[in-house]
């Protein structure tokens, strides 16, 4: 998946013990995020990336191995993200 | 002077003409009913509350009226209505006190939209308060009744109001409810607590209300802040285990299933609980005995409640 995209406009957020709380105005629900993922959304509430420009930048901030495993595991992040709500197209 | 002090007569009378008025936390109830038989256990279940002479506004106005429905004319049924709200469907009149005590909850899940709601027991020593959360039948209100009769202040059996400006829970200090086998266990525990009327074919089976234990009448209204959430789930016969939860999984627990109005209040609903959250210790715990569990309340409050790092700012103790 090449297409860029990024976090939906205003989420709020709260963080404990590398554990994320995220609250998503747009549809009213708030979603448990472990270490990764909620880098990863983080990340996208910076910049919009693709799944590759993520798995990057996650392998750099995380100190994690930039394999094929951590981007098969961002590219299903990703969907869940957009199932959620939490990320739309950088296009639209 | 207490809602005790009055005569059973004098109560009555007043439940028929003007009303009862009752405060809990910040909520003002006023309750009219022309039916004898809910004017003794009504008095009863909430004695040690202060009496109020006339109030010129309430918060929710319930009326108890009896009515005889075509198909059970020879027996007695009442409907518990709230004006311009909510009427219950009629029920035999030895519900009357399990019907009013729901409609009295029901009144505030339904229309208090300035503070968040979760369903879970709150009981509190020196100002500090674990709130009881769990799935239906894991045992809250029993336990929270068990824990009330050994010195824990009870501000809820059911229901957890936050304040969104201060992140205080509501005193509510309401009757316990409790159902089925709990009402024997608890009777057990407490010789001399007042119940009501068992009701027998409600639809959750019987239940009964306890009067809340209330130690210092004057500290009945009192907030208290949050220090720890438990989800309890009772397993008969299993070993107590205890283990901590992250705040970020106790967080989307108490969003998604204790949360009554927690979606409708949006960004408020997201920050109050985060901040209930914030510094609390939040634990799961697993019980096969009722004994168990007081031990385990009894004997680890101040790790609890944090007692141990600070010193408290209320001593209701003394």
């Amino acid at each position: 998946m090449s297409e860029k995209v990024q976090a939906q406009a205003g989420l709020l957020w709260r963080c404990w013990d590398d554990e994320f709380v995220v609250y998503n105005p747009a549809s009213g629900d708030s979603h448990y995020l472990d270490y990764l993922s909620g880098e990863g959304l983080k990340g996208l509430e910076r910049r919009s990336m693709t799944v590759s420009e993520l798995a990057d930048e996650l392998a750099s901030s995380c100190d994690i191995p930039r394999d094929g495993k951590l981007q098969q595991y961002v590219e299903q992040m990703l969907a869940s993200f957009s199932d959620l709500g939490l990320t739309r197209s950088a296009r639209s | 002077m207490k809602l005790s002090d009055l005569s059973t007569a004098g109560f009555r009378d007043r439940l028929r003409r003007d009303g009862v008025f009752v405060r809990t936390g910040e909520f003002v109830y006023r309750i009219q009913s022309q039916v004898a038989y809910l004017a003794e256990p009504f008095q009863q279940l909430y004695a040690d509350f202060q009496f109020i002479e006339h109030c010129e506004f309430s918060d929710f106005h319930l009326e108890v009226s009896e009515c005889r429905p075509l198909s059970e004319w020879f027996r007695p049924h009442v409907t518990v209505r709230q004006l311009g709200h909510f009427e219950t469907t009629p029920v035999p009149v030895d519900q009357s006190v399990a019907y009013l005590e729901w409609s009295l909850n029901r009144c505030v899940f339904a229309q208090v939209y300035n503070r968040l709601l979760l369903h879970g027991a709150v009981l509190a020593r020196e100002g500090r308060a674990v709130v009881i959360a769990g799935n239906s039948g894991a045992g809250k209100s029993t336990l929270a009744a068990a824990l009330a009769l050994n010195g824990w202040r009870l501000l809820s059996d059911e229901l957890t109001v936050v304040s969104p400006t201060d992140g205080s829970l509501m005193s509510l200090a309401r009757p316990v409810a409790l159902k089925n086998q709990s009402i024997e266990l608890i009777q057990s525990l407490a010789d001399d607590a007042y119940f009501g009327p068992v009701a027998v074919t409600t639809a959750k089976g019987r239940v009964a209300h306890m009067r809340a234990p209330v130690s210092d009448p004057s500290k009945i209204a009192e907030p208290a802040w949050p220090a720890c959430f438990v989800f309890v789930n009772y397993q008969a016969g299993k070993d107590i285990t205890v283990q901590e939860v992250s705040r970020a999984q106790a967080f989307t627990r108490l969003a998604e299933l204790a949360g009554i109005n927690y979606g409708v209040l949006g960004e408020l609903g997201f920050d109050t609980l985060s901040r209930a959250v914030d510094s609390a210790l939040c634990l799961d715990l697993e019980y096969g005995s009722l004994d168990q569990a007081i031990t385990f309340f009894d004997s680890e409050y101040s790790a609890i409640l944090g007692l141990d790092q600070e010193t408290p700012a209320v001593d209701e103790h003394g």
